[in-house]
């Protein structure tokens, strides 16, 4: 089966900084792909990168085989790919079911306040549907935000630490969302620092470091790769 | 008594003119772009729609519809480099053109009549035209802002990069609605030449598109009868200030000071009119701050 | 070549009052993101308070110069006081704020206008602003040397305030974040009416040295001088203050060239398109960074 996402030798530069370098990894198709790594390794650049919101100064980005460097952030959004942001970027002054209504009237037909309701329901958010946005508590304003991802109906969904600052129960409702989106057969990208969501939820996970990708596989092998530790703890950690 | 109804009758046409130029501004400030393009897109349908009328024999509607689109056509290629353009540089940029085009209409005498303007309009504009344009105009604009269309500029002006992760084009939208209130500007400047019967270039500088502006602003953004408000109250205080010949100026700013410190989010915030349902608050922009 | 030098001196003299308004205007607007089109109008009311104060009750210029800058910078303070700070803290929008600056200018201009009418005043000739140095035929008034050393001082005393003193750090932790800045204790209200009274004082002292210099001092002065402001921000990059006082040079100097060898008339078209020249190619400005960096 061909990658949904296939990434070859990214790079990006800030300056003197190299974010990202020469970053190779493949996203399956109805996988849920989790991207890990100590701060700094790139993951963030590597998001902003997927989405328009940077240009590659090197290497390609493939989406079900169409590039997509050099494309603005709205074209690759329509293209089919829909992503969350490691702060929250709600429509904050809108009501909920606006919010989600702007994905939704994306996709051509004339049942999008039907669609965006029914996702609401399915997110346990409908009863809120007429509060304006911020008046939703911080679990539900991330679940939100996926929700107004998911109406816009994306083949990928990316999201940028979307466990941040949750606790414990918000972050087991999370987790059976992504098991849920990943049945309805979206792709799923995730950055995580959460060790524990990242272990339960994964298909796969790529670590970087240092603009790199240093190790992939299922959840349990990079566990205990030697590099892997390495990276986030230190040499005297990996000799164990 | 006949005389004080005509100038009655005078108030109300420039209340209806400067709420039409007022609406230009909202539209972009509802795609969170602060413009003061105003003066020269006015300018523009002004003098091309009088040109058309002193020296060809085109009819009224007609010159008036060529000043509306061009301004348009103006907007469009002002839009086009300067949309990409951060907040306050756009405005900046908008304010340059502004006065670049002052400056040529008041050196081009052969054109504009330079200085002196251009004085022997056919006074064409009547009252039910006005009020006409206004109503159909007010009628657009909320048609647009009602449905789908409304809800992608509300994406725009609240927030850029969601609202291309959603795939929404927010440089297309802001250029079309550029161009949308291009031409309603020239349209306002095309409809008050034929009124005035006279032009000159100082009508089209900086001071035009502040007090567009200060109509929009003053009366809440969270509705286009924002504008009207705030073009209403502007127009008629200073005829209501007559009276006091001497300290008119000062009583007036001294009014609007109280009313904007008083009133922070406009006129309109009194009667919860700017707060639509399920909108939240008025047209506020993204603070700096959140769209680090 | 004479010509050259000539308008090359008269440009300098011109652009140090243009640069020290120009600073003022961008340090408030790096600092508090405020675009308060109400400058030029407090820098016409320290042209007039220094005016006043040479004329009426016969001060030097020295001493009248630095009254005019405090009274300049107070009445910006009392704006935020009164105006500004109110409507930051009820959350108004940043238009608002701006048609607030625009009707408390026209209050101040229509103020000045009922207490000293309309006519033009000058400033009384001073015993060392009236020497004129010639070199061949090039000729430099001592006016021109005190405008421009006064400018030079002003901005020297304003870096060193803002780069080595405790109070300067503070304003430029406000500029860079402004919630950090209240975590890390800084007295922001404090703060904020310390840069207004700032910005007011160095567009008084712009205003004395503009009235001193074109010897004419009018309640509409201050209009024309905003949109140079304007001009110069943009030049220099928004929130840029080294930045500001070099657009504000720039456009003294082009300014002057222009009318001695363009068209006087155009010379407003030829600011302003090279403004937005310089928009369109080059937004953040001369000098300024791609990022949102301020101050």
């Amino acid at each position: 089966m061909s990658p949904v996402l296939s990434v070859r030798d990214a790079r990006k530069r800030f300056g003197n900084v190299a974010a990202l370098d020469g970053l190779s990894f493949d996203v399956a198709p109805g996988t849920i792909t989790s991207v890990i790594g100590p701060n700094g390794s790139g993951k963030t650049s590597l998001m902003n990168l997927l989405t328009g919101f940077y240009q590659a100064d090197g290497g390609s980005l493939r989406f079900n085989g169409v590039e997509l460097r050099g494309l603005p952030p709205h074209r690759i959004a329509r293209l089919g790919i829909g992503r969350t942001f490691q702060q929250i970027r709600l429509f904050a002054d809108l009501s909920v079911l606006d919010n989600v209504l702007i994905g939704a009237e994306r996709r051509r037909g004339k049942d999008a306040r039907r669609r965006a309701q029914a996702l609401l329901e399915r997110l346990g958010l409908l009863h809120a549907r007429d509060w304006p946005a911020q008046a939703l508590s911080y679990g539900h304003q991330r679940r939100l935000e996926i929700a107004r991802s998911l109406a816009a109906e994306p083949a990928l969904l990316i999201l940028d630490e979307p466990a941040a600052g949750m606790n414990p129960t918000e972050k087991r409702d999370l987790e059976s969302l992504l098991r849920d989106v990943r049945g309805q057969g979206i792709t799923v990208l995730l950055v995580e620092h959460d060790m524990e969501l990242i272990m339960g939820v994964s298909d796969f996970v790529v670590v970087m470091n240092a603009g790199q990708a240093i190790a992939s596989g299922l959840p349990a092998q990079v566990q205990d790769n030697p590099a892997v530790i390495e990276a986030y703890l230190g040499v005297r950690h990996a000799k164990r | 008594m006949i005389e004080w109804l005509q100038s009655y009758e005078n108030v109300i046409a420039l209340v209806f003119v400067n709420s039409i130029l007022g609406i230009g501004v909202y539209l972009m400030l509802s795609v969170n772009r602060f413009s003061l393009a105003t003066g020269g897109l006015v300018g523009m349908g002004a003098y091309v729609s009088t040109l058309a009328t002193l020296h060809t024999g085109l009819p009224f509607a007609a010159a008036v519809a060529l000043g509306t689109l061009a301004a348009a056509l103006v907007a469009l290629l002002l839009g086009t480099p300067v949309l990409r353009l951060e907040g306050d540089y756009f405005a900046l940029g908008t304010l340059a053109f502004t006065e670049v085009f002052r400056v040529i209409a008041f050196n081009w005498d052969s054109v504009t009549g330079g200085a002196l303007g251009l004085d022997a309009i056919p006074v064409r504009t009547t009252l039910p035209q006005l009020a006409g344009v206004l109503a159909a105009l007010v009628i657009a604009v909320l048609a647009l802002r009602g449905g789908r269309l409304g809800r992608i500029m509300e994406a725009t002006r609240l927030d850029d990069m969601p609202a291309q992760s959603l795939g929404i084009d927010v440089a297309r939208v802001r250029l079309a609605v550029f161009v949308f209130s291009g031409a309603v500007c020239g349209l306002g400047g095309a409809l008050a030449a034929h009124m005035n019967s006279f032009i000159g270039p100082n009508d089209f500088g900086l001071q035009r598109s502040l007090d567009a502006v200060a109509y929009a602003v003053l009366g809440g953004l969270g509705h286009v009868a924002g504008a009207i408000a705030g073009a209403t109250v502007f127009t008629v205080l200073p005829e209501v200030l007559r009276f006091s010949a001497q300290a008119r100026e000062i009583l007036m700013a001294l009014i609007l000071l109280l009313a904007i410190v008083f009133l922070p989010r406009g006129m309109l915030s009194v009667g919860g009119l700017a707060a639509p349902r399920g909108r939240g608050r008025a047209a506020r922009p993204a603070t700096a701050e959140a769209s680090r | 070549m004479n010509v050259f030098l000539q308008q090359t001196i008269n440009g300098v003299a011109l652009g140090a009052t243009y640069a020290v308004f120009a600073v003022g205007f961008t340090l408030l607007f790096g600092v508090l993101n405020v675009l308060n089109l109400a400058q030029g109008s407090i820098l016409m009311v320290g042209a007039f308070a220094g005016l006043e104060l040479t004329l009426a009750l016969h001060w030097p210029l020295l001493p009248s110069f630095l009254a005019a800058m405090a009274i300049a910078g107070g009445i910006a303070l009392l704006s935020e006081l009164l105006v500004f700070g109110p409507l930051a803290r009820r959350g108004a929008n940043r238009w608002m704020g701006l048609v607030a600056s625009l009707a408390l200018s026209r209050l101040l201009i229509a103020i000045v206008q009922e207490v000293f009418g309309t006519q033009v005043r000058r400033f009384p000739p001073a015993p060392w602003t009236g020497h004129v140095w010639q070199f061949g035929a090039v000729r430099v008034q001592s006016l021109q040397v005190v405008v421009i050393v006064a400018a030079v001082v002003l901005m020297a005393v304003l870096a060193y305030v803002l780069r080595r003193t405790r109070v300067g750090l503070a304003i430029r932790t406000m500029a860079f974040r402004p919630s950090v800045a209240q975590l890390v204790g800084v007295p922001v209200a404090r703060l904020r009416l310390l840069t207004y009274f700032l910005t007011g004082a160095l567009a008084g002292a712009a205003g004395v040295q503009l009235g001193v210099l074109y010897d004419a001092v009018s309640p509409f002065m201050g209009e024309n001088i905003l949109l140079k402001g304007l001009s110069a921000l943009i030049l220099g990059g928004l929130g840029h203050v080294p930045g500001a006082a070099i657009g504000g040079l720039v456009l003294g100097l082009t300014e002057v060239y222009s009318v001695a060898y363009l068209q006087s008339s155009l010379r407003d078209a030829v600011a302003f398109g090279a403004i937005f020249l310089v928009l369109v190619c080059r937004p953040s400005g001369l000098f300024g960074t791609a990022t949102r960096q301020r101050a």
